[in-house]
């Protein structure tokens, strides 16, 4: 398939098979702006078979910067992982024509995959109301990563994380009658930190979402949610938190991620 | 440890049913709780604190069988399964002698099912006390429900070490007797030994 950068227009050719059905983040390797693939909108097949016949077209609309700029678990911050899964991204032999990035260290096409699945904050959400539980703020925390990685004009392939061990949980992604919410290979499998936190958060959201899935499914029609069950997230965010430890907590998205897969039922709604 | 009561002769053994909130602990033991004879069980106590939750634990004695003279008594507990009442649940597997996590097989499920066992261990650790003492039998429960996790997938994430486990349908009674069987006969082939 063909993405396109939404910032400096740069056009990239990704292996299909390398995007998880939900969405994705990636860095362009030119200009280091992050945007979200949405991995379920995409239809590989036609793409991975034809490169000259593809356009480059709209996988997902680029999103405000400040949801861009969202905070990302630390692990990001690790080096590139083409040595692992270097056949991963790596572009055809002939993909290469007009304005389409090849090249690169390692041979790719400039792509970084962000190891993060669900890139939006409720804050940044136009529609999306901000519950009153001190949830972690969209600051552009993300801005220092991305200054932190040396500049590389040349494009540059990281694959998606590997995970350390095949987790059923990344098998679920793949297999689409068994995908679930926020299930998607990431971050929190890379470190142990984050995803103890991330199992964590879900599980609390989860409670919320089986002892209240009444008011839940009533609230998620009539656009309530954070109203109806404001009490319990936060709640579950204080303890959340005591946990995790506060800055952790504040700085990762985890929670908030749980929030929107389980209970906003895949919406970003928080 | 199980405790001795030499008036009665009776041994008395702790079954705790553990598992994430909503699993299906309850649904267990009310369901083994109907079918005894009521001559043998004694009374169910269902404790329901703070904002209408089910924080709870039954209670409930089930004769079976003697050890060396002595009658054994089960009593059968449940924890509060959600993730923020850990207190409760510390406190009530103290002396704890057989242990029943209870795995809910809704895919939604999967994390507080991972979250849940991994508190039962942080507990015991806390309890000094050591897997290789108490027997742990897992269920999967609710096999029925649409999208239920395969089982081989359960066992991967919440059973590496292997211990026994069972399908179960608690509300249908599915499973139930097979899991309380084999979790006595652990404590009482422990107590023999």
């Amino acid at each position: 398939m063909i993405i396109q950068c939404p910032d400096c227009q740069t056009r990239f050719k990704l292996d299909p098979e390398r995007v998880p059905r939900r969405s994705i983040r990636v860095r362009c390797s030119k200009c280091r702006y992050v945007f979200p693939v949405d991995g379920s909108v995409l239809d590989p097949a036609p793409e991975a078979s034809s490169f000259d016949a593809v356009e480059p077209r709209p996988v997902s609309a680029p999103r405000p910067a400040a949801e861009v700029d969202a905070p990302s678990p630390p692990e990001f911050d690790r080096g590139p992982l083409v040595d692992r899964e270097p056949e991963a991204l790596r572009p055809p032999q002939n993909a290469a024509p007009d304005g389409v990035a090849k090249g690169g260290r390692s041979g790719g096409f400039g792509l970084e995959l962000e190891r993060s699945e669900v890139p939006s904050l409720a804050t940044d959400e136009p529609q999306g109301p901000t519950v009153d539980v001190d949830l972690p703020a969209a600051t552009a925390t993300m801005a220092p990563e991305v200054e932190t990685r040396p500049a590389d004009a040349t494009p540059a392939v990281e694959a998606p994380t590997p995970v350390e061990k095949p987790a059923p949980v990344q098998a679920q992604v793949e297999a689409p009658e068994a995908a679930r919410p926020g299930a998607s290979p990431g971050a929190a499998e890379a470190d142990p930190k984050l995803k103890k936190a991330r199992r964590l958060a879900r599980a609390l959201v989860s409670d919320i979402l089986v002892y209240n899935r009444e008011v839940r499914d009533r609230a998620l029609v009539d656009g309530t949610l954070v109203q109806a069950l404001g009490q319990e997230i936060k709640k579950s965010w204080e303890l959340y938190k005591e946990k995790v430890d506060p800055e952790f907590a504040s700085e990762s998205n985890l929670f908030r991620e749980a929030l929107n897969d389980i209970l906003a039922d895949g919406q970003k709604i928080f | 440890m199980s405790l001795i009561n030499y008036s009665s002769r009776e041994i008395n053994c702790k079954i705790v049913y553990y598992g994430p909130g909503l699993g299906g602990k309850t649904t267990n033991i009310q369901y083994v709780y109907d079918r005894l004879n009521p001559d043998t069980k004694g009374k169910l106590v269902t404790l329901a604190t703070e904002m209408d939750r089910t924080l709870f634990f039954d209670f409930l004695p089930l004769e079976l069988g003697t050890v060396k003279g002595f009658k054994t008594r089960f009593h059968l507990y449940t924890v509060p399964g959600q993730v923020y009442y850990n207190a409760s649940r510390k406190l009530i597997l103290r002396g704890v002698d057989g242990l029943v996590f209870v795995a809910d097989s809704d895919e939604c499920r999967i994390d507080a099912n991972i979250e849940s066992l991994y508190n039962l261990y942080d507990n015991l650790d806390e309890h000094n006390l050591d897997l290789k003492d108490i027997p742990l039998i897992l269920q999967w429960n609710k096999r029925d429900v649409p999208g239920a996790l395969p089982v081989e997938e359960l066992e991967t994430e919440l059973n590496p070490q292997g211990f026994t486990s069972f399908e179960a349908v608690a509300v249908k009674g599915t499973g139930v007797f097979d899991t309380l069987k084999c979790v006595s006969k652990e404590v009482l082939h422990r107590l023999q030994n």
